[in-house]
């Protein structure tokens, strides 16, 4: 346990080997500690890539809907088609407009404008996801399961 | 003189059986974890691949106005029932055997009323056809493609 301070000599006691032991033993816990939250932040970002993408998708399937049940409308039924999909219709520059915003979260909306062309029908104009300045969580809440740990 | 020898092998045998305890503990809580690290960064790793590879498919489907033919062409996939279906081996790389596959993207339609139609791009895994991520889309094929 403690240094050998014997007339033989000066050995070194095990009580510095154990405290090494103990040291690396510490160590390794802890560069599995990193590793395992390293691990688990990547899989938690790449559910929030996931989630962000079925929102995405969920949203532009929405709009293609709408766009498809304007565009079956009759010029005469478009104004009550538009209020029955809670777009708008706006005239700018001569033309006639269809706008739309469908949300896909907190923070993005599909936003649409269906340009009303002579013959009829609808052609896509605008089509884009637009952020609200609103602040996003940025966190990936890495501490929050150790239930493996069990 | 003996005494004080049996003493030290005493406590040095103490010391040690100590060691050891604690250095099994820490063992098995390290194993513990990198197994978890290992399974959740796989985990992880195959997600992102599903995403990326399904939202691919999703927009091949979309600029492609719902043209099964053309869209299967695109991917390179083959007819599965009433869809299509693309597989991949472990590297995730395409490949036309179903033996060598591990994940598989299935393209199923479902027609609407209103002339848009839905698909259902699912990425699984072949041997359990387990889930791994799935997303529907819609195409419209215009008025003129609807009718």
């Amino acid at each position: 346990m403690t240094k050998n301070s014997g007339s033989g000599g000066g050995s070194v006691g095990v009580g510095i080997s154990s405290v090494l032991m103990i040291f690396i033993a510490l160590c390794l816990t802890v560069f599995s500690v990193l590793s395992y939250l390293s691990a688990r932040a990547d899989y938690k970002l790449a559910e929030k890539a996931a989630s962000a993408t079925t929102a995405y998708y969920e949203a532009d399937s929405k709009a293609e809907h709408i766009y498809a049940g304007l565009s079956s409308a009759s010029a005469n039924e478009l104004e009550s088609a538009a209020a029955k999909y809670g777009a708008e219709i706006s005239d700018r520059d001569g033309a006639t407009y269809i706008i739309f915003d469908v949300p896909a979260d907190k923070v993005r909306t599909l936003h649409v404008e269906l340009l009303l062309q002579s013959d009829g029908s609808l052609s896509r104009e605008v089509w884009k996801i637009v952020t609200s300045g609103e602040e996003t969580d940025e966190s990936v809440g890495v501490l929050q399961d150790f239930s493996f740990l069990g | 003189m003996k005494s004080i020898r049996t003493n030290r092998s005493g406590l040095f045998l103490i010391e040690m059986v100590i060691v050891i305890l604690f250095f099994s503990v820490t063992a098995a809580i390290c194993v513990r974890l990198f197994a978890a690290a290992a399974l959740t960064s796989r985990s992880g790793a195959r997600l992102s691949n599903a995403v990326l590879l399904t939202e691919s498919a999703a927009e091949t489907v979309k600029s492609c106005e719902g043209d099964g033919a053309r869209f299967a062409q695109l991917l390179g996939a083959e007819s599965s029932g009433d869809g299509f279906i693309v597989y991949y081996d472990k590297e995730y790389k395409q490949t036309s055997s179903a033996e060598n596959a591990v994940y598989s993207l299935s393209i199923t339609p479902a027609a609407s009323a209103d002339g848009a139609v839905d698909y259902a791009v699912r990425f699984s895994s072949v041997s359990d056809d387990a889930e791994i991520y799935t997303v529907s889309v819609a195409a419209y094929p215009g008025k003129e493609g609807a009718k």
